[in-house]
């Protein structure tokens, strides 16, 4: 097998090399959102998080992406409640995918008579994929 | 285009740090961090497609392990990305990672409704997996 050890690589031009026909993640994050500051318990590209209210947070990036059009996905976890459906992480009603930052808003499960209320989760995590600036 | 063929890349300050130039030709970002340490689509009863992932294991009606071949280097620590597809006519479904079983080496997933209590097979099951290998 052969090996290419380098620190850093760039296409012939300095820009942006090319990965054949794949794509890397530009940030992720598995944050706590019942501690204080929705705390990352590990991260990649992310420079804070913040605890807007409960169910509502902010992941800041360090890098920021090159426009709001990014691919994002998110995912919580299910705590067992017996009497409802699965928890839920999205963007935030009435927000949309910033270059800076994305906000989030973290629901427990519906069911027939009432809706799902914000709700802080142990676990919450989101991963963005796109074009860096 | 210059191209170079290699089977391994390896950071020479750091064996397991390459940074790699973004697109908008300014700043740069870490290889290693941003690849997807295991991904796999499965039906209700096997792997379809996979990467980084050994096993498969039904423990009932839309609750599922999945073994990772390579482990994960902190059981809580890294991300764990869901989609599930509703059976034709439903709605309302999704894939969801339990926490409280989710280890280094492998990782439970529950699938069911948004609106009411209960598991159910989805057809289509997605995970993705970031963060640090052992």
């Amino acid at each position: 097998m052969s090996t290419l050890k380098a620190d850093t690589i760039q296409s012939t031009s300095g820009g942006a090399a090319t990965l054949t026909k794949q794509s890397a993640a530009k940030m992720w994050v598995n944050f706590d959102g019942t501690a204080s500051g929705a705390a990352s318990r590990d991260s990649f590209n992310v420079s804070g998080m913040t605890d807007d209210a409960t169910g509502k947070y902010t992941a800041s990036y360090t890098n920021s992406m090159s426009n709001g059009t990014y691919a994002f996905t998110t995912a919580t976890v299910d705590t067992s409640t017996t009497s409802r459906g699965g928890n839920t992480l999205n963007l935030r009603d009435g927000n949309s995918p910033e270059t800076s930052n994305i906000k989030l808003e973290g629901r427990f499960g519906a069911n027939a008579n009432n809706n799902g209320g914000l709700m802080d989760q142990d676990f919450m995590f989101v991963t963005v994929m796109g074009d860096l600036a | 285009m210059s191209e170079i063929l290699v089977n391994k890349l390896t950071g020479t300050s750091t064996a397991g740090s390459i940074l790699v130039t973004g697109e908008g030709n300014s700043t740069t970002t870490n290889l290693q961090q941003g690849l997807t340490k295991a991904w796999v689509y499965c039906t209700p009863s096997a792997i379809g497609d996979s990467h980084n992932h050994s096993s498969f294991t039904d423990n009932g009606t839309g609750d599922h392990t999945l073994g990772l071949t390579n482990a994960m280097a902190s059981a809580v620590n890294y991300t764990t990305m869901t989609t599930g597809f509703p059976q034709p006519a439903s709605y309302n479904r999704a894939l969801t990672p339990m926490g409280n079983d989710k280890t280094t080496t492998a990782t439970r997933y529950k699938g069911g409704p948004l609106h009411t209590a209960g598991t159910e097979d989805l057809p289509g099951n997605m995970f993705v997996i970031n963060g640090d290998l052992a």
